[in-house]
């Protein structure tokens, strides 16, 4: 009888089995990613839950306040229009990027010519760093040099450049729309290999029985889809609601503070001001939000899994 | 019977041109994807190549 | 495998070991985890980047030559400190020098982790004549000093000359009301508009702008001792009432309240403001680009309000602080180096290249000032006002500027419509929310 790896290896005293040596290795090959998960995660996130608690400011000590900076929060000045703008944003944004993906998908999925330079050339907007498509974006919004004014003046469908980042609905609009260009390619490629899944054969039994475009779309692509919808809609509301990079650079929050959202406000009191407590107040506030979200995703996810 | 035959050529000849329909809308729609997604980086590209 | 054989073999295992033990060895020298393992003791300094790339490029220079002399490593970093600055000082992973003005200054001075320079400053004040009275009180806290001064700036009006002259204007308006005035005849929308003012958070030249504007009306934000709140007086409602006029007469672009730093430079340089408010980088900015254009820009002084006062506001935009890095060795160096920035053929050199003023008194001999544009510039940072006038630079009002009070009224105004007295409550109600955490 040959040994087994569990008796394998014993010998005197203080050895280790080759079990106990294949569980080191493993716990070695995974300190790496815990280090990450730890020292760039779940230690800021904790200090930054303490400091929430306390009077932090850059460079000095700080003291336990209790729950004194989320009462000062609160009253800061349109604290609800940036609760109401974060949300519209999201919403806005989310909502569009579906219907844009799903376009997408719809489309590349069709026998077009050069189907798949098409597929190639729509996912870039996704791999464009987003600090670099604000840049974009807010030179093409520009109300003095801006190609839209250019355009539009030069084909004479304005008489005067369009401030379109100093007005506060074309600002609110140009976020959305900059949110939808990046973002829209990650539904569409989900949306696309979800299609892929998705048996010809139920379409041309359908088409059989005298079903329309709309019908087979609604009783067909919709099901086939549901679960990559939920998903996609539910990462990307938390991504949206979470980006400071695309409203800081077109709009820092204005006009005014007319689209102002609370990553803004955090980068405001915690940056500018180097009021670390404070700042750390604002997205502990949105928490229990991302948390209940991310608990419906993970709900549902595990749930297919085991199905 | 000739009836038949022309009601299903007629048929065919919807369905043909229904066909060429919808890839004419396809492809437009997908141009006009290509154009909204390119614009803005053929922008940063020229941007980045150019001196001022 | 035959047994007391030591055969090694190359398997998976060992792979992976061999891997893992890599890659820590590698993350533990990059950490500075096993001291003298990839670890380099090297000089660290950090410079803002600025309008007048070649005085950038220049100070860059001469800092590695010198440390190429002295045989020393060194990284010069261009890129804004503000941010690093904060996380260094949080973490007390302090850089050996870096440049520090005013704000940066209240703000981390009290940190203590600034190196008291007195010594320098005595030294350069002896060789240079002494330093500019703002900048001396700027720098100094409790009788020494923990940064050096090297330049100082102010915000002038920078107008097209030649419009006014076309519309037969002789000499620039001298009151804000006949400024106003003045562009609202001369300016041609939706091309050319009469002033280039950002009514944006982002746009923070426009705080230094409406500041010394309220201030020629009579309006601060704080009284002179430095702690009591002035805001709701009726010298302010007086100046934001008269910027509610400005608005309404259609003086500004559609888009300034989207505009940043950097667009009222660009509606200029482009032709499509007649005024900004602003220092001198679109001076270096034609300089460079279209020098045509120079000759037919005039500066201008803040105008005067009912008071006839008329006020320049003063940046200290430039200076060095050597940190508390407990390192002595860098700490002397760090001091030579400033010697070498200091000294007369490099500080002048670089006031060549650079657009603002040197901080100290020592160099008006210099032939930049021929030029009537940059002596405007010298003369009103000398003149000027430091942050917080009437009262002292203090932290609270570094923190109240922060939140870009005047800014802050001038949008609720314009753009929300709400009348002045509500505009001030807001910003009286901000004020002592700060004030009451410095000043019980």
């Amino acid at each position: 009888m040959s040994a087994t790896p569990a008796t394998a290896g014993t010998g005197a005293r203080g050895r280790l089995t080759a079990r106990h040596r294949e569980w080191l290795l493993g716990y070695a090959v995974i300190v790496p990613a815990f280090a990450f998960v730890f020292g760039l995660i779940l230690y800021p996130a904790v200090w930054g839950i303490y400091f929430a608690f306390t009077d932090k400011v850059i460079g000095r000590p700080e003291k336990f306040v209790g729950l004194t900076n989320f009462f000062w929060v609160l009253q800061w000045p349109d604290f609800g229009l940036m609760i109401v703008n974060t949300v519209v944003i999201t919403v806005l944004a989310v909502g569009i990027k579906a219907i844009v993906g799903m376009t997408m998908a719809l489309v590349l999925n069709e026998d077009i010519p050069f189907r798949s330079a098409a597929r190639a050339l729509m996912f870039l907007p996704w791999t464009v760093p987003s600090f670099v498509a604000g840049l974009i974006w807010r030179w093409l919004f520009d109300d003095q040099n801006g190609l839209f004014n250019w355009g539009l003046l030069n084909l004479g469908l304005i008489a005067a450049p369009i401030p379109w980042l100093g007005r506060p609905a074309t600002a609110f609009m140009a976020i959305v729309v900059v949110l939808v260009w990046k973002g829209f390619p990650f539904f569409g490629i989900s949306y696309l290999a979800g299609l892929q899944a998705i048996s010809t054969e139920l379409y041309e039994a359908a088409q059989v029985d005298g079903a329309n475009a709309m019908q087979r779309f609604r009783h067909i692509t919709i099901p086939g889809l549901q679960h990559v919808i939920l998903i996609t809609v539910l990462l990307s509301t938390i991504w949206t609601a979470n980006t400071f990079d695309l409203p800081f650079i077109l709009t820092g929050g204005g006009p005014g503070n007319a689209t102002e959202v609370f990553t803004l406000l955090t980068y405001q009191l915690g940056i500018q001001n180097g009021r670390v407590g404070d700042a750390a107040t604002v997205p502990i506030m949105a928490m229990p939000f991302f948390g209940a979200l991310i608990v419906v995703l993970t709900r549902y996810m595990l749930s297919r899994e085991e199905a | 019977m000739a009836t038949r035959v022309a009601t299903t050529t007629l048929h065919s000849q919807s369905l043909v041109r229904r066909k060429q329909l919808k890839k004419l809308l396809v492809s437009g729609v997908a141009l006009v994807y290509l154009f909204v997604v390119l614009l803005p980086l053929y922008w940063m590209l020229r941007s980045s190549i150019s001196e001022n | 495998m035959a047994h007391g054989v030591l055969a090694r073999r190359l398997t998976r295992r060992t792979i992976l070991k061999s891997t893992v033990l890599g890659a820590f060895a590698l993350a533990a020298a990059g950490c500075n985890v096993v001291p003298g393992i990839g670890a380099k003791s090297k000089m660290l300094v950090w410079t803002d980047p600025t309008f007048a790339p070649a005085s950038d490029d220049y100070q860059t220079k001469v800092i590695e030559d010198w440390a190429k002399e002295k045989g020393v490593e060194i990284e010069v970093t261009r890129d804004p400190v503000d941010q690093k600055l904060q996380a260094a000082v949080e973490s007390k992973q302090l850089p050996d020098i870096s440049q520090v003005d005013d704000g940066r200054y209240i703000k981390y001075q009290p940190s203590g982790m600034l190196l008291d320079v007195s010594d320098l400053y005595a030294e350069f004040g002896k060789a240079w004549g002494g330093f500019y009275k703002p900048a001396e009180k700027t720098v100094t806290k409790q009788g020494k000093q923990f940064m050096l001064p090297y330049s100082i700036d102010s915000s002038l009006m920078l107008y097209r000359n030649d419009i006014l002259q076309e519309g037969g204007v002789k000499e620039f308006p001298k009151t804000w009301n006949e400024m106003f005035d003045t562009v609202k005849k001369l300016q041609k929308p939706p091309d050319l508009y009469g002033c280039g003012f950002q009514f944006n958070k982002d746009g923070t030249d426009a705080e230094a702008t409406f500041g010394m504007m309220a201030l020629s009306y009579g309006a601060t934000l704080v009284k002179e001792d430095s702690k009591t709140i002035n805001v709701k007086t009726p010298e302010m409602k007086a100046f934001l009432t008269e910027l509610k006029r400005s608005w309404d007469l259609g003086v500004y672009a559609p888009g300034v309240t989207g505009w940043d730093n950097s667009a009222n430079n660009v509606s200029l340089q482009d032709g499509k403001a007649i005024v900004i408010h602003n220092p001198a980088s679109p001076l270096v900015w034609f300089r460079n680009n279209k020098p045509e254009m120079l000759p037919k820009i005039g500066i201008a002084g803040t105008p005067a309000g009912p008071t006839g006062k008329a006020y320049n506001t003063f940046y200290l935009r430039d200076g060095f602080a050597i940190m508390q890095t407990g390192k002595q060795a860098n700490i002397d160096l760090s001091k030579d180096l400033m010697r070498k920035l200091y000294s007369k053929d490099v500080y002048r050199q670089w006031i060549g290249l650079a657009f603002p003023a040197p901080a100290v008194a020592g160099m008006e001999d210099h032939e930049v000032w021929k030029n009537p544009q940059r002596k405007g510039f010298l003369d009103a940072a000398k003149s000027g006002v430091l942050t917080g006038y009437p009262g002292e630079p203090t932290e609270a009002y570094t923190e109240l500027g922060s939140r870009t009070p005047f800014i802050q009224m001038a949008i609720r105004t314009v753009i929300d419509n709400w009348s002045a007295d509500q505009a001030m409550d807001e910003v009286d109600k901000i004020a002592r929310d700060i004030y009451s955490k410095y000043y019980k």
